[in-house]
């Protein structure tokens, strides 16, 4: 991608913005519930792998 | 859960309320108002969010900088529901904040690259322009490293 080579750093990922919308309800739909206590790294892989973005991109760790 | 989570997370909810009714950042006496605890309880408690990714805190000034989705400060991302205007960290966020609120948006963004500006729309469950892409720029692993930047 020419931005990734105007501006040196690495190639990053592409989703498009159906994916980043069903992205968006798994990770913030209960940010404002007042339960909420935060999210564990296995919570995160789930939430990531649920929408197939398996790819060590999307590990933590 | 011991009381110094429990206050945590009480206080947690009041700054992602304070951020969703007054379209801005609460300062610590602000939430210390809300909830009847000390200023020094609160810049605590915020201090222990920020070191758990929950809340993230300007570096120079203690004050909040994002409770993701939000953003205390205006950005290239703007999100607006009626007389109301947030500002989101990332275009990520921006559908962050229609799905935590749960209400339909209005997003409108300027393109880092060539500050394009974009507009789309979050009506009744369903984002307009789903072909559209968004950049991810950094692995999972690094987005802590600087989260402005990520």
């Amino acid at each position: 991608m020419d931005w990734c080579k105007q501006n040196r750093v690495d190639m990053g990922e592409l989703l498009n913005i159906g994916q980043v919308w069903e992205l968006s309800k798994l990770w913030y739909q209960d940010r404002m519930s007042e339960a909420f206590s935060g999210r564990t790294v296995a919570d995160a892989h789930r939430i990531f792998a649920a929408l197939g973005l398996n790819s060590p991109f999307w590990r933590f760790e | 859960m011991n009381n110094t989570l429990v206050s945590d997370l009480q206080i947690r909810y009041a700054i992602y309320r304070f951020f969703a009714d007054e379209c801005r950042a609460p300062l610590a006496n602000e939430i210390a108002e809300r909830i009847q605890l000390s200023l020094d309880d609160v810049r605590l408690a915020f201090r222990r969010l920020h070191d758990r990714h929950m809340i993230f805190l300007d570096a120079e000034t203690g004050h909040i900088r994002m409770a993701n989705p939000f953003s205390a400060i205006p950005t290239n991302y703007r999100v607006r529901a009626g007389d109301k205007l947030w500002w989101a960290n990332c275009a990520w966020d921006t559908l962050g904040i229609a799905a935590a609120l749960g209400i339909d948006v209005e997003i409108e963004a300027t393109h880092p690259a060539d500050q394009q500006r974009l507009s789309l729309k979050v009506v009744q469950g369903e984002v307009s322009n789903q072909d559209w892409l968004v950049y991810f720029p950094l692995p999972c692993r690094q987005w802590y490293d600087d989260l402005v930047y990520t």
